[in-house]
């Protein structure tokens, strides 16, 4: 049934009278995604995309039963939106914007962890799940509905992904893209346990890149779960020079270990089918189905873009 | 010299009588291979220490909490210290003080009285962290001296994202002008040594694009990464262009993969940038998603060699660079 199934059923969207937050609402609309409010203080009572705007997420709950937030407010109002996402009884919220200062992606981690909710981001592209919901920037992505689970802090090289399994015919479960910055409300580690117990899941793909220990602590939780879903990992960012940053404030490796290289090898080291490259990474990814299930089968009699 | 390892590196002088201080104020300011020239030099009183110990609060991101490292082996060569003498206390970012627990685990691990000053040392190092929104505050050495505590040394890190960051602080990080150049127009760029120039539409993307451009036998003279609001501009696509064309690539390479933003609104810039002679040299592109159709033809039209998809633009760059 993929991740998170329930809280995508109602999904408003924080700051949805602004220029990314009218696309997502588009966006929405067009995947069959249930949006069901918007917020923006002040703004009580416009339409937007055909759904009621509130001025408080609390009153957007308690009019539409709302349990998923995209939060898509400028970096400077992050903090009190996702605030109010927690406090007004959100479930699962995705933080889209960019910049926000990594003191306060501390607060925020440590606010939701603290509660049963889940925060996804902040700078992350958001989550797929063909056939759910769509809470995410992807537009021109092929949705469809399959077994592979994809887990990643970047958007475009995830896009990128979902595109290549397309034409080997291989759908998504979720698609969760987890953000580009060095803190984040959740981390891979915690997604991997979530895909292993989905049964709609038959492979996860694990996206990588330089900075932090995320990926090699994800492979470590992995290692350890009970139902053992094949896990395929690709670390970009091989050809970064040590201590450079490109593009991903997070993606910078500072210490021993952090490096693609580093990465890829303990990855290895763990059991983990490492990928040398993008363009490897479909065929991995239908070996490892064809020879685990018949889940690449049934992903290509579906065949249809939900 | 903003940057650490300043005592390796003899940036760090002692001097015993006042008449030798200025050959070593001169020599600090002129530096050497290894040290680059301060331009200011800091004189303070030697301190006798019998103990240099390591204190820092810096963030874990694999925890996602900021984290106090400290190590009775301080000093100027902390970087070689073993994993297992560097100890690590998380803390919570909603406290408002170091619980008094850690500090007492603290003196016990750098053999200190716990009721002595390292409290205070500790708390007003949080303090700093919290209220200056640092990624790190470091006092190495920290000297026990006479049973005082002398921060001898230290360095701090601001986040960039800071919401109260000051203004007109060096962050001792150097940058090209190539690259201030960019963040001005507000694109992410890293400048590399090579001939390529590789424009992407996201940093994932782009990483993997410097990957398969090097795997081929290329090198990248820079990686651009576009956001939203810039792929949406054409005065900023233009600035870019130009300031892309100035690193003198023998290829540029254009990988995008839009959703929100259009494709055609990109194509367009690239063709006023190939009309206007901002770009002379090969230009590849492989453009996808929201927005796409009828791009291919204009690109073409204009000379740009249009590849499908990541791996084929990155051989076609190669080529072209190499051909060049």
């Amino acid at each position: 049934m993929g991740l998170f199934t329930d809280e995508l059923r109602r999904v408003l969207i924080q700051g949805i009278t602004g220029g990314a937050g009218r696309n997502f609402a588009e966006n929405m609309r067009l995947s069959g995604t249930n949006l069901v409010a918007g917020v923006r203080p002040g703004r009580g009572g416009d339409i937007v995309e055909g759904v009621p705007v509130f001025n408080t997420v609390r009153e957007a709950v308690a009019e539409t039963g709302a349990t998923a937030s995209m939060i898509a407010v400028p970096p400077n109002s992050v903090a009190l939106a996702a605030q109010e996402a927690a406090d007004g009884g959100i479930k699962l919220a995705v933080i889209y914007s960019e910049g926000v200062p990594i003191h306060e992606s501390l607060r925020l981690r440590a606010l939701w962890r603290s509660g049963n909710s889940r925060l996804i981001g902040p700078n992350s592209a958001g989550i797929l799940s063909p056939g759910v919901a769509n809470l995410s920037d992807m537009r021109s992505v092929p949705m469809r509905r399959g077994s592979v689970g994809v887990v990643s802090k970047s958007g475009t090289l995830t896009y990128e992904i979902v595109a290549d399994l397309d034409k080997e015919r291989l759908g998504v479960s979720t698609v969760v893209c987890l953000g580009g910055d060095p803190v984040l409300g959740t981390t891979a580690e915690e997604i991997v346990p979530l895909f292993a117990a989905d049964m709609q899941t038959e492979v996860v793909v694990l996206v990588g890149e330089p900075g932090g220990q995320a990926e090699v602590r994800a492979a470590e939780r992995w290692r350890s779960l009970e139902r053992q879903v094949p896990l395929v990992a690709l670390i970009v960012g091989q050809a970064v020079p040590q201590g450079r940053r490109l593009g991903h404030a997070g993606a910078v490796a500072g210490s021993l270990g952090e490096s693609a290289r580093e990465k890829m090898e303990a990855l290895a080291e763990l059991g983990v089918q490492v990928v040398d490259d993008l363009s490897s990474l479909p065929h991995a990814v239908a070996s490892l189905l064809a020879s685990g299930s018949a889940a690449s089968k049934r992903d290509a009699d579906r065949g249809s873009y939900d | 010299m903003l940057e650490g390892g300043r005592g390796k590196r003899g940036g760090i002088l002692v001097v015993n009588a006042q008449a030798d201080l200025a050959a070593a104020v001169e020599r600090l300011l002129v530096g050497s291979d290894l040290l680059p020239k301060a331009a200011t030099v800091l004189v303070e009183q030697f301190v006798v220490a019998s103990r240099e110990l390591y204190v820092a609060l810096s963030v874990d991101r694999d925890l996602g909490t900021p984290v106090l490292l400290v190590s009775a082996l301080g000093g100027i060569n902390v970087e070689d210290v073993p994993e297992e003498d560097l100890h690590r206390f998380p803390l919570s970012i909603l406290d408002a003080e170091v619980p008094l627990v850690v500090i007492e685990a603290i003196a016990t691990e750098l053999t200190l009285n716990a009721d002595g000053p390292l409290g205070g040392v500790l708390q007003a190092m949080w303090t700093c962290f919290c209220k200056s929104e640092c990624l790190l505050v470091e006092i190495n050495p920290l000297i026990v001296s006479n049973g005082e505590l002398v921060a001898a040394d230290a360095k701090m890190v601001i986040d960039d994202d800071a919401r109260r960051r000051p203004t007109g602080i060096d962050d001792g990080r150097d940058k090209t002008s190539f690259e201030v150049a960019c963040a001005a127009a507000g694109v992410t760029a890293t400048e590399l040594s090579g001939d390529v120039a590789i424009i992407t539409s996201g940093a994932g993307l782009a990483m993997a694009t410097l990957d398969a451009v090097v795997r081929l036998g290329g090198r990248a003279c820079c990686v651009v990464d576009m956001g939203y609001s810039t792929l949406q501009s054409q005065s900023t696509l233009q600035e870019v262009a130009e300031l892309v064309y100035g690193l003198a690539p023998r290829a540029i390479l254009i990988n995008a993969f839009l959703q929100m933003a259009s494709c055609r609104t990109l194509a367009a810039a690239m063709e006023a940038a190939v009309r206007h002679g901002s770009w002379r040299m090969p230009v590849v592109a492989r453009l996808t998603g929201n927005d796409a159709e009828g791009v291919e033809a204009l690109l073409s039209s204009i000379g740009v060699v249009v590849a499908e998809g990541t791996e084929a633009a990155c051989v076609d760059a190669v080529r072209l660079a190499a051909a060049g």
